[in-house]
């Protein structure tokens, strides 16, 4: 069982923290989930499947089946000239079969007859709001989800279950790479149409996009990625980018990601500030309505290139009640609840409302890390940071603290993710060992680290109250310094913290490598300075079984190193209602499902 | 005449004064505007960039005078966080909490005042109890947790109305359809407190000369509650529905978030959360000149519920 996570004393900004509508909302839980999930578990005993079956997708979901697709890691092979790489398949380049598992829940049947001629309306809520649909700044995942269906990625990741690391061509219909992996040529598709009458998709147009996230005015994030590229227009469907280093992960890293959206260029200059109320892509979804903080349609794209999605419209609500959105999504008001509280989560995945399914990832998406400031005494001594790993055991913050919805980890990478390896450096549960440790380390008896998380993430706030418990438990007084997004970037850019907690979610293992772990990186929170020579391997080596290798050297040289703790990776959820189908996971990837997703006609 | 001028005077006093306070205690609070936008992604260098392109690398006096500037020509700027005009926000939202906020008000009315009538009217009985009962759960029922009960009963079990939304785009019947349990929600809180002011207000009055007077000069009870009592017992009615709507406005953002519904409170929430400088000073600067203008209305409704105050 879980040990008794006795909390430390708190910092005041943790306790002001601790005092947020939400903070307020969960306390008061106890008492209004009673109703709640009286709603959802009024069901007949023999109506549903168990929640943690692993899925099988309803044979009347039409699986959209991509007319070529490319491993990410194998970037040496053109897509169309990669016959090994059909969605789903495991491809070289991927982890092993076993590291990946279905995403559990029913394949539910639709239950409610169609009307004919009605419209198919798919209604969604998520717990935030639209921050921006510059794919050149985006950083939030409900504004990719949104982008996803709006604008067109040049190759977008493919979402047949199990997780996998296959590219589909979207707007470039294939490509090439030189043998040094420096020059890359895409070839666009024709026939591709922005929205609203903003003309063809043309390679300046691609060239106007990249060009500006290599622009500083930008400030884009993604714009290292562009660094020192030279970018030429070869037609009007043709667009080479020559890098001066070799970049084989380009498409993956890059163009299956945000900075491989695309939209029209004239449009994004004509609207200036108004993009944000009118974003024009070429997706298979029209931005129509929005609301500020509170509703989104989309419409069918009538014009779309490819396969048309199943829905006529796409409705959004933001920043909705956990708990009204689940009592919604039971009553038929809403379609899918994608939730955040992993205490809803685990009592969800219980439920056995026979008006929903729950849908989840069982990869574990966002790994959760701890980063130790290695500057500050005395965890500069490798047997402190040894010991604050042996004193948290993970499998049963796993266990009891998620209800089984996230794993124990031992890496920065998640389990479905190129080059993740489990043959690394472990440190398990050993409190006596830990103790030995921090004695042997001198460690003084009135060291006390501050924590630091987000405390707007329910996750982070659970992690670090857990692993705080587990260190004060050997003689460690850790401070769990819950903090707004608004003031953590201020304390660990500067290092100005011990150790500092949180979960990053990424498609593929450059965007969570060099950024957190290359000397040069200002990111690099615990200043690990062993890996630089394996993180160039994984940057520029085009071999991709040689990448695997340097990614694997390199997870087992972080964890021997003890630079951080990996505690758990999250499953992430969803709550849907019967009549839809086609949803085929609620992991990172299989939670956009915009060409599959369908519901009954009203 | 002069009486409005000062009011007039004290009203932009507190303006200027108000915004002044929020203008810094928003600079003052820790948290960068730029490295929130950033997010994970966030490197000293790309916080430069931005907060240059918002200006934010301006002395305070300066930002403080843009600001200034700004707000007095109805120019509040482009949000932070979402990316679009303040003003088209707020435009787009205000209908929405405006109309909760005198929806509740109604609620708080028809609840309230009659429950605290009859309270005074039956003192002492089970009817007194009873009502007093009713308003001390209103009083300490929280208010999300009363949106939450309102929507399992009354939208889950029954269906009688929708869990979520504001019936956006769906025509007037509609809407008010939406609106009914988060006023009843917000409203039932404050009826409470009402219930047991008018209560309080009316017993008083009930045991003045006047009431005595009244009646032996022959009038009948109705007409004596109704002139003598409730008349004046209205003044503090009136300054507890005054407070109340004030707080309305800015407390609608647990109904707005619970519901689903667009509104000024939720966005203030989400503002203030992001270091949204101009969205938080602008939704700020509405909420005052809705609770100035609501005082202004209470104030001019005193004079006539009590001429001796239309004197003063």
């Amino acid at each position: 069982m879980l040990r008794s996570f006795t909390s430390p004393p708190e910092t005041v900004s943790a306790a002001v923290a601790r005092l947020t509508r939400r903070r307020f909302l969960s306390l008061a839980a106890a008492t209004s989930s009673a109703a709640l999930l009286a709603a959802c578990q009024s069901a007949p005993a023999a109506a549903p499947a168990k929640p943690t079956e692993a899925p099988k997708p309803a044979a009347a979901v039409a699986t959209q089946v991509p007319p070529t697709a490319v491993p990410a890691g194998s970037p040496a092979a053109s897509p169309a000239a990669s016959p090994a790489a059909s969605p789903g398949a495991s491809p070289a380049a991927s982890p092993s079969p076993a590291a990946v598992t279905s995403p559990a829940g029913p394949a539910p049947a639709a239950a409610v007859a169609s009307k004919p001629g009605g419209k198919k309306v798919y209604k969604l809520a998520v717990p935030g709001d639209v921050s921006t649909m510059d794919p050149a700044i985006m950083n939030s995942q409900i504004d990719f989800q949104i982008a996803e269906a709006i604008l067109n990625f040049m190759g977008r990741y493919t979402y047949d279950p199990p997780l996998g690391n296959a590219i589909t061509p979207e707007l470039a219909e294939k490509w090439e790479v030189s043998p040094d992996a420096k020059t890359w040529t895409f070839h666009l598709r024709n026939g591709v149409k922005f929205h609203k009458g903003y003309g063809d998709l043309t390679a300046e147009d691609v060239k106007f996009n990249w060009e500006r996230i290599k622009d500083p005015k930008t400030a884009s994030p993604f714009k290292a990625e562009f660094d020192g590229s030279t970018i030429t227009v070869l037609d009007p469907h043709t667009i080479r980018i020559v890098f001066d280093r070799q970049n084989p992960a380009f498409v993956s890293t890059s163009l299956a990601f945000r900075p491989g959206f695309v939209v029209s260029p004239k449009a994004f200059q004509e609207l200036g500030d108004r993009w944000k109320t009118g974003p024009i892509g070429s997706g298979p979804f029209i931005w129509d309505t929005y609301q500020a903080g509170s509703s989104l349609i989309m419409k069918q794209n009538p014009e779309y290139w490819g396969t048309r999605p199943k829905v006529d419209e796409v409705q959004y609500r933001f920043r909705v009640d956990e708990k009204a959105a689940m009592l919604a999504v039971a009553k038929g008001e809403l379609d899918a609840y994608y939730l955040s509280d992993p205490d809803l989560l685990a009592q969800v995945a219980k439920s056995t409302d026979p008006n929903t399914y729950f849908l989840k990832s069982n990869a574990g998406q966002a790994p959760f890390t701890l980063w130790f400031n290695t500057q500050r005494k005395p965890l500069d001594d490798i047997r402190v940071r040894q010991a604050l790993r042996h004193a948290v055991d993970n499998e049963a913050i796993a266990r009891d603290l998620f209800g089984g919805l996230a794993s124990p980890i031992h890496s920065y990478l998640p389990p479905f993710m190129f080059g993740y390896s489990e043959d690394v450096a472990k440190f398990p549960y050993d409190p006596d060992k830990a103790r030995q440790l921090l004695k042997e380390a001198n460690v003084p008896a009135d060291w006390s680290p501050g924590v630091i998380g987000h405390s707007t993430l329910l996750i982070s706030r659970r992690v670090i109250e857990a692993v705080a418990g587990y260190w004060n438990d050997v003689g460690i007084k850790a401070r769990p310094e819950l903090v707004e997004q608004a003031v953590i970037n201020q304390k660990t850019l500067p290092k100005d913290f011990d150790i500092w907690g949180t979960y990053i979610t990424r498609i593929d293992p450059s965007q969570i490598t060099a950024p957190y772990w290359h000397s040069a990186s200002p990111t690099n929170y615990s200043t690990f300075k062993a890996g630089d020579d394996l993180i160039d391997i994984t940057r520029t080596e085009p071999d991709p079984d040689k990448r695997i290798k340097a990614y694997r050297d390199l997870q087992n040289k972080i964890s021997e190193e003890c630079s951080a703790a990996f505690i758990v990776a999250c499953s992430e959820g969803i709550l849907v209602n019967k009549r839809v189908t086609g949803l085929k996971g609620a992991g990172w990837q299989e939670r956009h499902p915009w060409f599959d997703v369908d519901v009954p006609a009203e | 005449m002069q009486v409005v001028l000062g009011r007039l005077a004290r009203a932009i006093l507190t303006v200027v004064g108000a915004l002044t306070l929020v203008f810094l205690s928003l600079r003052l609070t820790p948290g960068d505007p730029a490295m929130i936008m950033l997010g994970d992604y966030a490197t000293e260098e790309l916080a430069a960039t931005l907060r240059q392109q918002l200006g934010l690398d301006q002395p305070l006096p300066v930002q403080f005078l843009v600001f200034l500037k700004n707000t007095l020509t109805g120019d509040f700027g482009m949000s932070l966080a979402k990316k679009q005009d303040v003003s088209e926000i707020i435009a787009g939202a205000w209908p929405y909490t405006a109309s909760l906020a005198l929806a509740s008000m109604l609620v708080t009315c028809l609840i309230g005042i009659p429950l605290g009538v009859l309270a005074a009217l039956k003192r002492g009985t089970v009817a007194d109890f009873a009502a007093m009962v009713i308003s001390l759960l209103g009083v300490s029922t929280p208010g999300f947790l009363m949106a939450l009960l309102l929507i399992y009963v009354f939208a889950y079990l029954f269906g009688w109305f929708p869990v979520q939304g504001a019936g956006e785009g769906r025509g007037v019947v509609s809407m008010l359809h939406y609106l009914v349990l988060p006023s009843v929600a917000l409203g039932f809180q404050s009826a409470a407190l009402v219930a047991r002011t008018t209560r309080s207000s009316l017993l008083a009055v009930l045991g003045e000369d006047y009431m005595r007077t009244a009646r032996a000069k022959g009038l009948p009870e109705r007409q004596v509650l109704r002139e003598h009592a409730f008349r004046n017992a209205l003044v503090p009615i009136l300054a507890v529905l005054g407070l109340f709507f004030g707080q309305l406005l800015g407390g609608a953002a647990v109904a707005e978030i619970v519901f689903a519904r667009p509104g000024l409170g939720k966005l203030l929430v989400d503002a203030i959360l992001f270091r949204d400088y101009p969205l938080t000073q602008a939704l700020i600067s509405v909420f005052l000149l809705g609770v100035i203008f609501v005082n202004f209305v209470t104030d001019t409704l005193y004079g006539l519920a009590d001429p001796r105050i239309r004197r003063a």
